[in-house]
């Protein structure tokens, strides 16, 4: 019943999506406006397809119906209801399946955005593009990641339930939907950017109209990466969020050619420039999602985040190999007519500014992409083995995180055309100070080693600046200064200076010891006490929890278990943190009580300011929300240049929206 | 915050409070304070002798190989915690970091190590993103070489007027005030 | 097409397809962490005291092969492995001998173990890590195949058979 119905939802969408391209391509080619019409009806059939088969395979979890192999092999009676919900996208099959229903709702919601344009050319292909998209990912759901395959229970079956580590925390809700829409939102301004291409309409229009399509996706990329480091730290026990591992790269790649574009759309929008290159980084973002998909899915790379399965591998890379091919061709194709009429007047200038940040996030981009290859050339070239691994990560982004911090510093305040020396020392006065100050405060505080000061300093810098633009604005347009493209990105801008220096501070002086302590004893770690107070054992429906009782600094009782879990015996601990504004104290049991002595060993580890990068995060997605609401914008019709003259370029900066 | 508001100030009194940003010694006085934080905060702490902060900086840099992708610091695997004890015993040995991680390579080969080699075909993961990067900044520089040396482009009259027209009009639906000489630095 | 747009698009297809077929022919499984370098080169030292008691040196077994194996008894896939050990060291009494090396485990255990499956082949126990970070052993159990000059010519992971065994001492490919 549950197949059934699940199949007939998959062939539904599918159909929607294969019927829908047809028609709008003949309504293309026969310059038929009614068929172009036709574009949101098929949507909105592949969108209900999504949803029925969605529908049949939480049905189908909730039921715990063992017919189907999904449920099969991840479902289980004694999941409880959150987690089982959840466990759609513990898996691939089923995280496909969620792929298809957020891509569903997209189109649906391009169309319907577009309603009154549907007959446009740009917005026919833009949704011809996104059908398929689809085609490929409700075939993918039919042939090798089926998620209704059948199987025939044996009597009294009770299935595994998700992989342990995927049900123990609350965030494993949240996460995955989260980076998927990130991921799958990014098919719509790529989507309007093969339109473009095909149509030829390459100048700016569908720039304004994808502007805050892209921000959402990056806004809920954002989130999910975030969510996604917040996770590591609360459940995989060694007090980590972020180590650079191959699937971590593979969500960070897209994030970062992301933030280029949405930076160097504003030199295109404003000046008409730099088009073949945001074409290209459009392009590139969307392509970056499915290898990073094909990284998850396929096992290619080591990591621990990887789940391998048979053909789906090849097919991902296929799809990325056609999207990067097409892209690659049509901007050949188009090249010459996306010449940019306009050019740079002076480096030291907001678009010259916005062009150092792009060749940094690319470069940022690069490294990253390279590093995570690295042992796959090498091990083509010669057979070698080697590793790339965090040295290599932090020793090659520091540079670059640094420059990005001064261009932060520095970009926000830098007037359109052509900036002078006097107008940034006019304008950087008081950041400057703000840097200058931090570098203070942190020595005062004890931080060692002058990277990590040099990073507060920067931090701070760029923290005045934005600070000194959101004042200015708030000043002149009241509440409305706090949001709109510029002002909210100022707040994203606060949120990410946040996130750098909890990451730069928390991985500097992590402080980390494992201490055996019989019950009752004390011990001592980076001037924390912790006395050990006993153990107790709780049963559950799918688990066995240990769990420790620990006394910190002589205060609360902290609770760090050990889960066993009944299927499949897997051990997977439950760290216990002290979160404090400063520093976090994290516990964490390595093993359960000996049996003759009674002793535990208890990793603890000690980090500052860990939990400001969840409040940069939280930051982040507040400025992105900000950045969505118009501002106050340029009027369309006004001339986008002034001479080049001081006084009209002050002016002409002033009116940034 | 500084007081940057340019509809309530006069031009004269801010540009007197404000010449002090614009002197070379005092920008050279933030610089030079920096400077003194910077050389403050160097770490003078050994680097030898035995300590936990040594042992993880030392095992962050060496791969679980019985784990997947899990560095020796974060991972309670057998291996790892054997690789954590023999840390413990070098550093009571008096071995230099290079030392015991030379140890460990020489066994398990350049795999455990999570820095890629500096020789060979590994060293040029380090070599080719500093080569791109300098490629594209000296790419970026030559285009604006070039832009500056065309700079032939230039306003017309026509776009002056166009221009000038629109700010005015601007201006006068945003400003209550009379159009007067404003302050050029807002 | 403008030359220099060709030329770029060239370059950047080049590159795509390559990245692309690099990805395409790695074959995720047969890349297990293996990395051992002891193959290739003398053996380390391995000596100690055997379970019966009497002293053990690695170099005293020169001009035989021997099979250095590490085991533990709590490890299922050395329980596993064992009758194939035994069965290679039946059929090789003349020229091979082999070598357990016990790791994380008590000598009543190892004993019992041996009294009940067979082998009577040296047993090295105790404190064996330093052995088994020598020869880099990642994941139990391995076994080395030491040549009569010495060399190790071989490292067999994950569960040996008699057969892979007799292959290596035979001077076949296993």
């Amino acid at each position: 019943m549950n197949r059934a119905l699940g199949l007939a939802g998959l062939l539904v969408g599918l159909g929607g999506c294969v019927i829908g391209i047809g028609v709008l391509a003949e309504g293309l080619r026969r310059d038929r406006p009614h068929l172009l019409r036709m574009g949101l009806p098929y949507a909105l059939v592949s969108l209900a397809g999504a949803v029925l088969s969605t529908i049949a395979m939480q049905r189908a979890l909730i039921t715990r119906d063992y017919t189907v192999e999904f449920v099969f092999d991840h479902g289980s009676s004694s999941t409880p209801p959150l987690f089982n919900v959840a466990a759609m996208w513990s898996a691939l099959e089923g995280s496909i399946l969620l792929w298809g229903l957020v891509l569903a709702g997209f189109t649906v919601a391009v169309a319907w955005r577009f309603r009154r344009r549907l007959e446009d050319p740009l917005v026919a292909w833009a949704l011809i593009t996104m059908f398929a998209v689809g085609v490929f990912f409700f075939g993918l759901m039919l042939t090798a990641a089926n998620p209704f395959r059948g199987v025939v229970p044996p009597v009294g079956y009770d299935g595994p339930g998700p992989n342990p580590l995927l049900q123990n925390h609350i965030l494993m809700a949240f996460h995955p939907p989260m980076l998927y829409l990130g991921y799958v939102g990014f098919t719509v301004p790529f989507a309007f950017a093969i339109a473009a291409l095909v149509t030829g309409r390459v100048g700016e229009g569908w720039l304004v109209e994808t502007r805050r399509w892209t921000l959402l996706s990056w806004g809920f990329l954002t989130a999910g990466i975030i969510l996604g480091a917040w996770w590591s730290y609360e459940v995989l026990g060694w007090g980590g969020y972020w180590k650079w591992d191959p699937v971590e790269n593979a969500s960070f790649l897209p994030w970062l050619t992301g933030t280029a574009y949405l930076h160097s759309v504003m030199v295109q929008e404003r000046r008409g420039m730099l088009r073949v290159w945001n074409l290209s980084l459009l392009c590139a973002t969307f392509a970056l999602t499915i290898l990073g998909t094909f990284l998850t899915r396929s096992g290619v790379v080591e990591s621990v985040h990887a789940f391998s399965s048979g053909s789906v591998g090849p097919i991902l890379l296929g799809f990325f190999a056609v999207i990067v091919a097409v892209s690659v061709g049509l901007i050949g194709w188009r090249g010459d007519q996306l010449r940019s009429p306009g050019r740079i007047d002076s480096p030291v200038s907001r678009e010259g500014a916005f062009l150092a940040n792009n060749a940094l996030f690319a470069a940022f981009a690069f490294v990253v992409l390279l590093g995570t290859v690295f042992p796959l050339i090498v091990e083509a070239v010669n057979g070698e083995r080697l590793s790339v691994g965090v040295p290599f990560f932090s020793r090659m982004t520091m540079p670059i995180g640094f420059a990005l911090l001064t261009l932060m510093a520095v970009a926000p305040v830098l007037p359109w055309r052509k900036g002078t020396g006097e107008v940034l020392r006019e304008r950087l006065w008081w950041p400057a100070w703000g840097g200058v100050a931090a570098t203070v405060f942190a020595l005062a505080v004890g931080a060692t080693g002058p990277t990590v000061v040099l990073a507060f300093g920067l931090a701070g810098f760029a923290a005045g600046s934005a600070i000194r633009q959101l004042v200015l604005a708030t000043r002149r347009q009241g509440w409305r200064g706090l949001v709109g493209r510029a002002n909210g990105g100022m707040v994203v801008h606060l949120g990410t200076i946040l996130v750098a220096v909890a990451f730069a501070a928390s991985t500097s002086y992590i402080r980390q010891a494992e201490v055996t302590l019989a019950q009752g004893q004390t011990s001592t770690v980076a001037g924390h006490e912790f006395t050990y107070l006993g153990s107790r054992t709780v049963e559950r429906d799918n688990r066995v929890e240990v769990i420790s009782e620990v006394r910190v600094d002589g205060g609360r009782v902290y609770e760090p278990r050990l889960n066993r879990y009944r299927m499949g015996g897997m051990t997977i601990g439950t760290p216990s943190v002290r979160v404090g504004p400063t520093e976090d104290v994290y516990l964490s049991v390595s093993s359960t009580p000996d049996p003759v002595t009674g002793e535990v060993t208890i990793r603890v580890i000690v980090q500052p300011l860990v939990v400001w990068l969840w409040i940069g995060g939280g930051v982040m997605v507040v400025g992105t929300v900000l950045s969505l609401f118009p501002g106050r914008r340029r009027d369309p019709t006004a001339p986008a240049s002034a001479p080049v003259a001081e006084r009209g370029a002050r002016r002409d900066a002033e009116i940034v929206t | 915050m500084n007081g940057d508001d340019p509809a309530s100030r006069q031009g004269n009194g801010r540009r007197q409070r404000h010449a002090l940003r614009q002197h070379w010694w005092a920008w050279a006085a933030m610089a030079l304070v920096v400077g003194v934080v910077l050389v403050a905060s160097i770490d003078t702490s050994p680097s030898r002798g035995v300590s936990e902060q040594r042992r993880y900086a030392l095992s962050v840099q060496l791969k679980c190989l019985q784990c997947v992708g899990e560095s020796v610091a974060a991972s309670q695997a057998p291996l790892a915690v054997q690789f954590r004890e023999e840390i413990d015993s070098q550093m009571r040995q008096g071995r230099t970091d290079d030392e015991i991680l030379a140890f460990f390579a020489q066994r398990y080969g350049q795999e455990v190590l999570l820095t890629p080699p500096s020789s060979g075909l590994g060293a040029l993961v380090w070599v080719v993103p500093v080569v791109v990067v300098a490629a594209g900044v000296l790419g970026l520089a030559g285009v604006f070489a070039r832009w500056r040396r065309e700079a032939g482009a230039r306003a017309s009259e026509e776009d002056r007027t166009l221009v000038a027209g629109e700010l005015a009009r601007r201006h006068q639906d945003r400003d209550p005030e009379p159009a007067g000489p404003r302050d050029p630095d807002g | 097409m403008s030359r220099r747009t060709a030329a770029l698009v060239g370059v950047v297809a080049v590159v795509a397809a390559a990245f692309v077929w690099l990805l395409a022919t790695h074959s995720p499984s047969a890349s297990t962490p293996t990395g051992s370098a002891a193959v290739g080169r003398l053996a380390p030292a391995l000596t100690g005291t055997t379970l019966a008691g009497s002293a053990f040196d690695l170099d005293d077994l020169r001009g035989d092969w021997v099979v250095v194996n590490f085991f533990a008894t709590w490890c299922p896939p050395c329980v596993a492995e064992h009758p194939e050990l035994v069965r290679f060291a039946d059929d090789n009494r003349d020229r091979a001998q082999v070598v357990s090396v016990a790791f994380d485990d008590t000598d009543e255990r190892v004993a019992a173990f041996f009294r009940e499956n067979g082998g009577d082949w040296p047993v090295l126990t105790g404190d064996t890590g330093a052995a088994s970070l020598d020869y880099g052993v990642v994941k139990l159990p391995e076994s080395y195949v030491v040549d009569p000059n010495g060399t190790v010519v071989a490292k067999l992971d994950g569960g040996v058979t008699a057969d892979e065994l007799q292959a290596v001492i035979d001077g076949r490919t296993p």
